[in-house]
């Protein structure tokens, strides 16, 4: 009985170290990719300049729902 | 992790490129223009109201219709720093800090457009949308609980006011950290404000005069805000990387920091909490890692204002600089109030992403969501607190 115990025992600190060494990998991985998003800013910066470009796709997004609401035949598209 | 990050940001600082005298020259130039505007905006109005300038903005005595002033004028400028610099010209022309507070309020929400219209760029990528949406609006529903929770404070107590007059107090009248004896900037643009007051009050009548420096400062300062905005993002666009590489991995506290210092460099708020729309929209950071970045873009944009308050002469001088200071305070203690609580922290995060979710199923929620917020509420408000009688 202490035999499966100390098993037991060992495997769940087997796994919790395994968890936490998935845990600093994700970290790490998702900070490298963070340092490379922030790399692009400048193409950020264009996005904020351009923010009144993009409208047309909202709007016609939009509309295209709102008509949808009214015309029940059509099936709202979600994407 | 820590070496890699330093890596990064030596890549990155070696990146920058040798920053030209000229556009530094240039920004020192639309500097002085924007000081000399707020400058102008407050002789304008002593110009054209004289004493009475309380009375003039008597209509704005419902802080009501001061918060809807500043939550419009903000949202169609797009530029927080631009309202508040006027404010505080407006301030030093006369305008009581009492009305101004509800105001610089309003500024605060009035700014959160900007961030919002960069996220409806997203729409066609339904999960991308969903998290630029979000991270766009935690910071209209942040600024909306911070004036739920301390306009009511200050019309009950005035306790904006009263930090105000402490803080400006405390600047102006100890002998141990005057600004008085530091202050170079009034020197500096006293020459040209009196060529500007000579030129238009002494050539033309009193109120024609007052009413041209008004509008003109109000020109001048969007231009120059305008500009150093433009001029800043090409300069600062390294620093700004170095300053966002430091901050990964380091927790909220450095968010924070990231968002202030990196609105300092940029002087727009805006532009900060545009920029980490993006960033939040292809997944790479979170809403939680992305909520305090955008608050300190609220403490970072107070600069402008206390920028322009060291321009102010005269007896309104102190008044101008207890509205920047106040603009400050009110932006700080949002910040500790409502992120120190975790209640409180918590409610723009559930909101943002309920509505979110809501937006990404049918995308007449964003446009509802923006009149309400920017157009109807104000306007609803403005009628209901008149037929009450605020």
């Amino acid at each position: 009985m202490n035999k499966r115990r100390q098993e037991l025992e060992q495997r769940i600190t087997q796994l919790e170290r395994s968890l936490e060494q998935l845990k600093t990998q994700l970290k790490k991985e998702t900070e490298t990719d963070q340092h490379q998003a922030i790399d692009q800013l400048e193409n950020y910066f264009n996005e904020v300049d351009d923010r009144f470009a993009h409208l047309s796709d909202f709007w016609g997004s939009m509309l295209e729902e709102f008509h949808s609401i009214f015309n029940s035949d059509t099936p709202i598209e979600h994407k | 992790m820590g070496s890699q990050a330093s890596v990064l940001a030596e890549a990155s600082v070696a990146d920058v490129k040798p920053a030209s005298i000229k556009e530094w020259f240039f920004i020192i130039g639309l500097i002085y223009i924007l000081l000399v505007a707020v400058a102008m905006i407050g002789g304008g109005f002593k110009a054209v109201a004289g004493e009475n300038a309380k009375a003039l903005f008597g209509f704005a005595q419902n802080p009501i219709t001061g918060l809807v002033i500043g939550t419009v004028a903000t949202a169609l400028i797009q530029s927080s720093s631009t309202v508040t610099s006027i404010i505080v010209g407006l301030v030093a022309g006369g305008l009581p800090v009492v009305i101004a507070i509800p105001m610089v309020m309003g500024a605060n929400i009035g700014t959160t457009i900007t961030n919002t219209i960069v996220s409806l760029g997203h729409v066609k990528q339904g999960e991308e949308f969903r998290r630029a949406f979000a991270a766009a609006t935690i910071h209209d529903f942040f600024n909306l609980l911070s004036v739920i929770i301390f306009l009511p404070l200050e019309i009950s107590f005035g306790l904006l006011d009263k930090i105000g007059n402490f803080f400006g107090g405390l600047m102006l009248g100890s002998e141990a950290i005057s600004l008085q004896n530091l202050n170079f900037i009034k020197p500096l643009v006293k020459p040209a404000l009196h060529f500007i007051n000579d030129s238009l009050l002494g050539a033309l009548p009193h109120l024609l005069g007052g009413l041209i420096m008004i509008a003109l400062g109000v020109a001048l300062i969007i231009a120059a805000i305008t500009m150093i905005g433009k001029v800043l993002k090409v300069l600062m666009v390294g620093k700004a990387k170095e300053v966002l590489h430091w901050a990964v991995g380091r927790g909220p506290l450095s968010g924070l920091a990231s968002g202030t210092f990196m609105t300092v460099l940029v002087q727009s708020s805006s532009t900060t909490t545009s920029l980490i729309v993006p960033l939040a929209g292809n997944g790479v950071f979170n809403l939680r890692q992305v909520y305090p970045f955008t608050l300190g873009a609220n403490i970072g944009t107070c600069i402008t204002a206390l920028l322009a308050a060291t321009a102010i002469t005269g007896p309104n001088a102190l008044f101008a600089l207890q509205i920047a200071l106040i603009h400050l305070s009110y932006n700080v203690l949002g910040v500790i109030v409502i992120y120190g609580i975790p209640f409180l922290r918590n409610l723009p995060l559930v909101a943002a992403r309920t509505l979110a979710d809501a937006t990404v199923k049918n995308k007449l929620y964003a446009l509802v969501y923006i009149l309400t917020v920017f157009f109807i509420a104000p306007a609803t408000l403005i009628a209901g607190s008149s037929l009450l009688g605020l």
